[in-house]
């Protein structure tokens, strides 16, 4: 952890410096810099491939590094391997969710917390907690996660992450494909997460969702960083507006 | 009457072992998405490894036996099981160098380098097998004798009950281990998404490992189960991976349950088409796979590509 006593701006909690990243020759993300300060929000918000996802794998350690740096709490993790990085405490939420379809909603989110190596009171206390954030998934613990409705895979997949017991949580398009009253939803519970204290990173197409919860913001346009701001700063943005936001917002 | 038990039993053991060998071959499918074309060799690894224990295990009891033909005795008491571990222990390790040499090199990438680098590992297994062992088969004694039962009329070998029911514990067991555990549940994970499984902090690559040492011990322990029924030889396990193969094709290879109900149906039909006309098995036995696979391309219970989401 960061010394309470420097009199200097914390370091934030993630730290991604100078960052490429590449499919084989196709460069996907170029010398990206993003900061993420303990128990803030921030929005990364960009078109369809403009490297969100690509940006958030490397930081789970699915995708190695062509430049660049990623630190967590100050120390470099960019060569950690995935499966070493969640128990640094980072977690995340897929696109699409990635849920395991033939394992039950309640497997699924004891998987989450394979890394910790819980007693089965403290896994089940754990699971409890996640029923308490999306009481849907309670009435379904029991069925196969294939079975769910697309806004409970998303709730799921939330939940798995949170099960890491994460100090940073990156969500990858949490609205991908959702209906707007669930859309609704799973924000309320972003909100609630914010508001407890967790730090997220947040990776959108529904730019004005985002940015209104987002503290700081980024905008990524074909693998670079083109503007940054609080989310009210970018929300406002005539750039912005005309281009994710559409007319009419 | 007697015919029908005698054709059920001996079914049901000879599905045993493709059921188990099934088994095997989908345990690798699932977790790595590629298969161990040298199975056949570590079935024939494991009768050879087995009966090699035993010779060993009688000698050191005083007796002066005679490999290719060990005495009853050989396989008695606590013999036959210690076989089974030490079968276990060697061919796990098995597992473990032919993931490190032939599919590590080549896993998560496009092409079937696996597949010739699997061979080539097998040819090389029986090759020393050859050199150690020489190319005779091996009489191997039951541990519970070999004498035939006569029940309702049907003369049945206690080695047949054996492997039935040995086979049988060991994929329930598996199967409850895969459903309840938390490795279990983690290797299922592999299985359906590394990349995802990795995030949630499983070393996948350990998985992989896991996967392969646990199907090669299963292919040794089905060849030192069907060894007494069948005889020991170093090209007894080519068949047998064959069949096994084609009963996890019929039940699906994604599916470990499809798998062994394959490896059960491919035991019954085989021995009930060979009562009636011995020489009709083989093309009865492919020509219903080739019917099976050509109504239900992903096996009888394999997931279609198109359910999935």
């Amino acid at each position: 952890m960061t010394s309470p006593s420097a009199s200097s701006a914390p370091a934030p909690l993630l730290e991604v410096q100078g960052v490429s990243l590449a499919y084989g020759p196709i460069v996907a993300v170029r010398d990206v810099s993003i900061a993420v300060p303990a128990g803030s929000v921030v929005a990364i918000v960009g078109a369809n491939g403009a490297g969100k996802t690509t940006l958030l794998k490397a930081i789970c350690g699915l995708l190695p590094l062509s430049g660049g740096s990623i630190r967590l709490d100050g120390a470099d993790i960019s060569t950690l391997a995935a499966h070493k990085r969640v128990g640094c405490g980072i977690a995340l939420s897929p696109e699409g969710r990635q849920v395991f379809p033939d394992q039950t909603v309640a497997d699924n989110l004891e998987l989450g917390a394979y890394w910790r190596n819980l007693s089965q009171k403290d896994l089940d206390a754990a699971v409890e907690e996640q029923f308490a954030i999306f009481p849907r998934l309670k009435e379904r613990r029991n069925q196969p996660s294939v079975t769910l409705s697309g806004g409970e895979q998303q709730m799921l997949a939330i939940g798995r992450a949170l099960m890491a017991a994460p100090r940073l949580l990156l969500l990858d398009e949490p609205s991908l494909g959702l209906a707007p009253l669930i859309i609704k939803d799973i924000f309320k519970a972003i909100v609630r997460l914010r508001d407890s204290g967790m730090t997220i990173l947040l990776v959108e197409q529904m730019a004005n969702l985002a940015l209104a919860v987002a503290d700081t913001a980024y905008v990524l346009e074909n693998g670079r960083v083109t503007m940054t701001g609080t989310g009210q700063e970018l929300l406002r943005d005539p750039k912005v507006r005309a281009a994710y936001l559409g007319a009419g917002h | 009457m007697s015919t029908l038990l005698q054709l059920v039993v001996s079914g049901l053991a000879v599905g045993g072992v493709y059921a188990l060998i099934a088994l095997s071959f989908s345990i690798t499918f699932t977790t790595t998405k590629t298969l161990n074309f040298a199975q056949g060799e570590f079935v024939a690894a494991g009768a050879f490894l087995g009966v090699t224990v035993l010779y060993l295990l009688a000698k050191m009891s005083g007796i002066a036996p005679n490999f290719a033909s060990l005495p009853v005795s050989a396989s008695a008491g606590v013999n036959y099981p210690i076989a089974v571990l030490a079968v276990g222990v060697v061919l796990g390790v098995l597992g473990l160098l032919i993931f490190l040499a032939a599919i590590r090199p080549f896993a998560g990438q496009s092409g079937m380098n696996w597949v010739m680098s699997t061979i080539g590992f097998g040819i090389i297994v029986q090759s020393l097998g050859l050199a150690i062992w020489g190319p005779a088969p091996v009489n191997v004694p039951s541990p519970l004798g070999d004498d035939v039962i006569r029940i309702m009329g049907a003369g049945i070998r206690p080695q047949e009950i054996l492997v039935f029911v040995v086979a049988l514990v060991l994929m329930i067991g598996l199967d409850q281990v895969m459903r309840r555990s938390r490795i279990g549940k983690a290797m299922r994970a592999v299985a359906a998404n590394p990349q995802v499984a990795a995030l949630m902090g499983i070393n996948v690559t350990a998985m992989m490992i896991g996967a392969y040492a646990l199907s090669s011990v299963l292919a040794g322990i089905g060849g030192l189960l069907i060894a007494p029924i069948t005889s020991a030889s170093l090209f007894l396990g080519m068949g047998i991976a064959l069949k096994a193969f084609s009963g996890a094709i019929v039940g699906g290879l994604d599916n470990p349950r499809g798998c062994i109900f394959g490896g059960f149906l491919l035991g019954l039909l085989e021995s009930g088409v060979a009562l009636w006309n011995a020489q009709w098995r083989e093309i009865v036995i492919f020509g219903l796979i080739i019917a099976v696979l050509a109504i239900r391309p992903n096996g009888l219970f394999g997931a279609r590509s198109l359910d999935k989401v």
